[in-house]
């Protein structure tokens, strides 16, 4: 966790005014079930106060066979019932205050469904899947202040790094602001078994594991900005475990510096033992030996292409971030959205969209979610995806004239956005796929799959972003400012023109308002304002 | 008076203090730890033999030495013997073999036990005769006690004693080890020419102090005394030739095999059944026993000569620890010692209200277990309280700490507990306390397979206002109340949320609930605690070195540890200032030229039984102070889980400092321990320290300033 508040300061002194309450994650992880335990006082911070850990191999059966053993199956299970026996000893059993997530290794097995069953029949616990987008959105919202309070780091472009055993998730920042953000397939375990199925001598395991790592390397390369400093910022438990064999103490401040000549001299040394060498002479669980070696080479390679001298790192870890995102009643501040819009911007202009236009359908958009808001009653998050909708309705250009709010769809959904959950990201690319032209239809797939809440709100969003397309018909941003005013039956928006006549906009607004009357029940009326 | 039996050089008869010159020259690096070991339990004899002790407290020293032999044989001259067995000629750290082990010991053990059952003899028993408790034989019975021993005979001792005829080896009756029998000769039958043997074994029975009616004072006879003065009666219709009272031990060095999926509980138990009739390791003979008896016997029992005894007087001295703790005679015991509350406790006052004021560490048996016990009983009362986790090892036959975990469970808290089951010779008992604290619904671990856990913790829980706070215990010693006004141990007591934290995590690594985590603070045996050692102490070398100030301290029960000892001599011919207070075994040469200059051991042995383990490092003048589980013996550091515990609280940290500092200033009941590993007293002409005297005095002090501090200001008794 970031700051963990003073425990002790100043107790009342009735004992029976007690606001504080246990939470609790578990993380299902590929090399290990763990839990974190933590006291929340009421306020906004949780105290830690319990790190459990079990070695499963999760994900060596989901890396080489695609699915998840029964004998692990039946671990996990066993595991977890203990677990669950030390959360009563919390008395902490609301569900609510208990999460449950699942990252790659249970997200890629076969039968992952049959897994989570299992789990939820025998524990009672819902395991959900983390996604890579939620997994950088925690990790973000969870270190921005760290980030924020390293001075080092204020101005520099940093590229945060943390080798799962599955796969490597790297966020790219500059200053606080994130540019890129995308998860690859560059696990420590992917690499030891990769190792495994080519049956490679220990020889040229390290020449075959520093290619493949390179190669990965090279494409995250062309997404860092040269115009300034880089830092390299190593999350995980492996670099912990070097931190700490090479005598940094991590609780010594929030993020330390480790000296990459001794980082590498390290995991040059581990590199030339075996397995059961490591385990015998770090103490360290066999689960964790096996990833060591992958996992540092990782990062000396990074810290080598980005030429720095130091390597940051932090205690942090993916449990305290969702310790911490349980008390948040939501993640979407404005804060984070401003993030979230940030790498969507990234995104439009690697696509060249006429931003100009862009910028000023979303403002206008936003300004009708508003005035809207008694309406639809909708929150910040919806907003946020209605403006990067906007932001990115015209991407589809990219591709080609025809059709284009198709092509807008396919990149939407495909490209990388940061602070996005695969739900959320699909929400955009249907807003920017109904922008124009068929509305949604039962025939339409992507459409139907949505669960019926979201399906609804993407109706509306749509019908909100055609209205302020519109309102841009000629792509001019005459009409910078609307009012809008619900009235029984119809919607009046006035508008702020500088010059000329609305007729334009006027046409357009009668021939796209049908989805959104279709939506609000409201037929809409453009007038100058003040008219 | 005393002889053994056996065909090997006839026993040195030795000085005390000088017996292993030139003995164990093997290793010029260490000693060998069972002939250390001896010259400790010489050191317990000494006390028994010192005129200066009270009469009373010489016997029980007496005992205890016997005692501490029993035990010695059991498991150590058990475990060559099986080395010899096996065909293992493992050589120890000093140089030895099995077999030369067991011939240095057998012959330490001879000069000792002639020691000992000298001054029962020639010194306590005609003292204990003037003060009234006499041991009457049975040629010396008056009329009254004649004819009240052959009621006893004929009421209880005839109906409770069963002779077993012995034919041949193969029906040889299954005789309890460490219990008195009598064994018999009876004349041939008619037409035949072989003797007839018999053993009367008395079991677990309570006959071996046999109260008799007398004018004042404690008269007793013992019961294998009554049985030889009615032996005919045993034997209607047949001549018995001669009787001996016997005494055989046990091996008891069985391990158990953790390595199937079996059920520790069943393991342990098979272990306690095995143990009945594992081989015999000794065999103690009175000396008026025949030589036809003799060698009935140890063909039956199949044990070699110089496993064989014969003893001068009553064999099994161990018993006579009950005669020591005879009800009356005060005045020839020690005063009778009552640990002091501590000066930082307010009765009436909520221990968690107290620990979250200041961290407390109490010294034992100086100042009083209760706030330990209370612990325990207040958490298992207090509504706020979820959790409590404990380790035992040992612990007193009615426990109040049990009692109140027991209480807990049943007040709905979670109460996980470590019984350890493996505890050597509490086993029994701790199967027991295991099965009753499940009942009440205590979730109750049986240790980690292959270690025994020997770290004492105890964590509570507790649910406060702004959040979750752990009350912590750490201990050297058990949590058992008794030992605890017998031993010398500390406790500390924090809701430090480093230790804390650390102490949760270590815990959940014991039972199971996850892989052991790095801990901040503690350090755990098997996993890096030599380490941590060793680092401590090249620290301090390295200081040495540089020409900086370094010294180390330690204080414990045992050091064997051959690479720790390795470092110590390194840190001393570093010019690292090293002393050591180890009351057991001591396998550094201290004072070794060239090797050990610097090191100074030092031994005591007196009234209370020294059992704290305190280590100390200058660190240049941060003074890390540690307490600890775990002495520096392999087995410690190996096989067995153990805590390192940082004493962080200033006040604390000074408070442990004055207490090594005490012992290592003590010059009364300490020994220095020379290099060859014999000792010496210090010289009489130093102001004397004794520091369990003194410590006594100032836990007496402080006890009053706590009550005239009292009497200054008035509660007053509020309704409620």
């Amino acid at each position: 966790m970031s700051s963990q508040p003073p425990l002790f300061s100043d107790f009342p002194s009735d004992s029976s005014a007690t606001n504080a309450f246990p939470l609790a994650v578990i993380e299902l992880g590929t090399s290990a079930i763990r839990m974190a335990i933590g006291i929340s006082s009421g306020t906004n911070s949780i105290h830690r106060v319990e790190q459990l850990v079990h070695g499963v191999s999760l994900g060596k059966d989901t890396f080489t066979r695609g699915e998840i053993q029964r004998s692990t199956q039946q671990q996990c299970v066993d595991v977890l019932k203990t677990y669950r026996r030390k959360l009563e000893e919390y008395r902490c059993t609301n569900p609510r205050h208990i999460r449950v997530v699942a990252t790659s290794a249970v997200r890629e097995a076969q039968n992952r469904m049959a897994f989570m069953d299992r789990i939820y029949a025998a524990t009672g616990f819902n395991v959900e899947q983390i996604d890579d987008a939620e997994i950088a959105r925690v990790t973000y919202l969870a270190m921005q202040p760290i980030l924020q309070s390293h001075p080092k780091l204020q101005n520099a472009a940093t590229m945060m790094m943390e080798v799962g055993g599955g796969n490597t998730d790297i966020l790219i920042l500059q200053g606080k602001n994130i540019l890129h953000s995308q998860s690859w397939r560059l696990g420590a375990l992917r690499l030891q078994e990769m190792l495994k199925t080519y049956k490679t001598a220990q020889t040229r395991a390290v020449g075959l594991m520093t290619g493949h790592i390179e190669r990965v390397l090279e494409q995250v390369y062309e997404t860092i900005p040269r115009d300034r400093p880089v830092e390299l910022m190593a999350l995980g438990g492996d670099v912990r475990f070097a931190a700490r064999e090479l005598q940094c103490d991590l609780n010594s401040s929030p993020i330390i510096s480790l000296p990459l000549r001794e980082l590498s001299r390290l995991t040059h040394t581990m590199r030339n033992l075996t397995i059961d060498q490591i385990v015998l002479k770090y103490h360290v669980e066999l689960s964790q030996a096996e990833t060591l070696v992958p996992a540092l080479m990782t990062n000396v390679l990074a810290a080598q292409m980005l030429d720095v001298e130091d390597v940051l790192v932090s205690q942090f870890n993916l449990r305290d971030a969702l310790l911490s995102s349980l008390l948040r009643s939501s993640e979407w501040t404005e804060e984070f959205c401003e993030q979230v819009i940030h790498s969507a911007r990234e995104l439009a202009r690697r696509f060249h969209v006429d931003l100009t236009h862009a910028e000023h359908v979303a403002r206008l958009s936003q300004q009708l979610f508003r005035g809207l808001q008694k309406i639809h009653q909708l929150d910040l998050r919806s907003e946020t995806l209605l403006f990067i909708a906007a932001l990115l309705h015209e991407v589809g250009l990219y591709v080609s004239q025809n059709a284009y709010h198709k092509h807008s769809y396919y990149l939407i959904s495909n490209g990388e956005l940061f602070g996005l959950s695969d739900l959320d990201q699909q929400l955009v690319a249907l807003l920017a796929r109904y922008h124009r032209r068929a509305l949604p239809k039962p025939s339409h797939e992507p459409y139907t799959r949505l669960p019926r809440k979201s399906r609804m709100v993407m109706s509306q969003l749509a019908g909100i972003l055609r209205l302020a397309v519109s309102l841009d018909q000629g792509r001019s941003q005459r009409i910078h400012d609307i009012q809008c005013q619900p009235e029984r039956q119809r919607l009046v928006i006035g508008a702020q023109a500088s010059v000329g006549d609305l007729s334009l906009e006027q046409q357009a607004l009668r021939q796209e308002s049908g989805l959104f009357r279709d939506m609000f029940g409201m037929s809409v009326l453009l007038r100058r304002a003040g008219q | 008076m005393w002889k053994r039996q056996c065909h090997e050089p006839a026993p040195i008869h030795l000085v005390t203090g000088c017996q292993l010159k030139n003995k164990t020259a093997v290793s010029t690096e260490f000693i060998n730890r069972e002939l250390s070991w001896l010259e400790f339990n010489q050191r317990v004899l000494d006390e028994g033999r010192d005129p200066s002790v009270p009469l009373l407290e010489r016997l029980n020293f007496l005992a205890i030495t016997a005692s501490n032999l029993d035990e010695f044989f059991m498991v150590r001259i058990g475990g060559l013997q099986t080395a010899i067995r096996r065909d293992r000629t493992i050589v120890d750290p000093a140089g030895m073999a099995p077999a030369e082990q067991l011939t240095t010991a057998a012959a330490r053990v001879d000069s000792m036990m002639a020691d000992l059952y000298e001054c029962f003899l020639n010194e306590l028993d005609p003292q204990l005769s003037a003060i009234g408790i006499r041991r009457r034989h049975s040629t010396e019975l008056s009329e009254i006690q004649t004819a009240y021993v052959e009621r006893v005979f004929e009421e209880q001792i005839s109906s409770i004693l069963t002779p077993l005829a012995v034919y041949d080896p193969t029906d040889f009756p299954l005789l309890q080890g460490r219990t008195v029998n009598v064994a018999v000769q009876l004349e041939p039958e008619e037409g035949n020419v072989d003797f007839r043997f018999a053993v009367i074994p008395f079991g677990k029975s309570d006959l071996r102090f046999i109260t008799l009616p007398s004018d004042g004072g404690f008269e007793f006879i013992l019961g294998e005394d009554l049985a030889e003065l009615f032996i005919q009666r045993f034997f209607p219709g047949e001549k018995v030739i001669s009787s001996a009272p016997f005494r055989i031990t046990r091996n008891a060095d069985l391990s158990v095999r953790e390595d199937d999926g079996s059920d520790l509980l069943v393991e342990m138990q098979d272990i306690l059944d095995e143990r009945k009739d594992s081989f015999c390791v000794r065999l103690e003979l009175s000396d008026q026993v025949t030589t036809s008896l003799q060698d009935f016997l140890k063909s039956l029992l199949a044990i070699d000569d110089s496993d064989i005894y014969v003893v001068s007087g009553p064999v099994g001295f161990s018993d006579f620890m009950r005669l020591a703790d005879l009800n009356g005679f005060a005045d020839y015991r020690y005063p009778r010692w009552t640990p002091r509350e501590s000066l930082h406790i307010e009765p009436e006052t909520s221990i968690f209200d107290v620990i979250r004021d200041q961290d407390i560490l109490l010294v034992h048996p100086y100042e009083s277990f209760d706030p330990v016990v209370r612990m325990v009983s207040e958490a298992a009362d207090d509504p706020d309280v979820l959790a409590i986790k404990q380790t035992l090892y040992r612990t007193s036959r009615n426990s109040p700490i049990v009692e109140g975990l027991m209480r807990a469970a049943e007040n709905g808290k979670n109460v996980t507990v470590i019984v350890e089951l493996k505890a050597r010779f509490d086993e029994a008992r701790n199967i027991k306390w295991a099965k009753q604290m499940e009942y009440a619904g205590v979730q109750v671990i049986y240790g980690v397979r292959g270690l025994k856990t020997h770290g004492k913790a105890c964590i509570v829980v507790r649910r406060e206002p702004h959040g979750y706070i752990r009350y912590v215990h750490f201990g050297t010693g058990n949590y058992n109340e008794i030992t605890a006004g017998l031993y010398t141990d500390l406790s500390y007591i924090t809701c430090d949320e480093g230790l804390g934290s650390d102490a949760v995590s270590w815990f959940n690594a014991v039972t199971g609930y996850s892989q052991l985590q790095e801990l901040r603070y503690l350090v755990s045996a098997p996993v890096g605690l030599r380490e941590k050692f060793l680092e401590l102490i090249s620290l301090e070398t390295e200081r040495a070195r540089q020409g900086s100030k370094a010294r180390i301290v330690a204080k414990c029960n045992s050091l064997a540890d051959p690479k720790i000892i390795r470092a110590l001599y390194e840190a001393s011919q570093a010019g690292v200032e090293v002393q050591l207070n180890i009351r057991g075994i001591c396998c550094l040469r201290p004072q070794v030229p060239g090797l050990s200059d610097h090191i100074h051991v030092t031994s005591i042995i007196d009234r209370f039984l020294e059992h704290s383990r305190i280590y100390y490092f200058y660190h240049g003048g941060d003074q890390l102070v540690f307490m600890s589980s775990a002495d520096l013996m392999p087995r410690n550091l190996d096989k067995r889980v153990e805590l390192l515990i940082p004493v962080l609280d200033s006040a604390c940290k000074q408070r442990v400092i004055e207490t090594v500092e005490l012992c290592l200033k003590d010059n009364v009941k300490a020994r220095r321990i020379l290099q060859n590993g014999s000792y010496d007293s210090f010289p009489t002409t130093s102001q004397p320290v004794r520091s369990q005297a003194e410590s006594q005095r100032q836990a007496t002090d402080a006890d009053e300033i706590a009550v005239k501090r009292k009497q200054m200001m008035f509660t007053p008794q509020e309704p409620h």
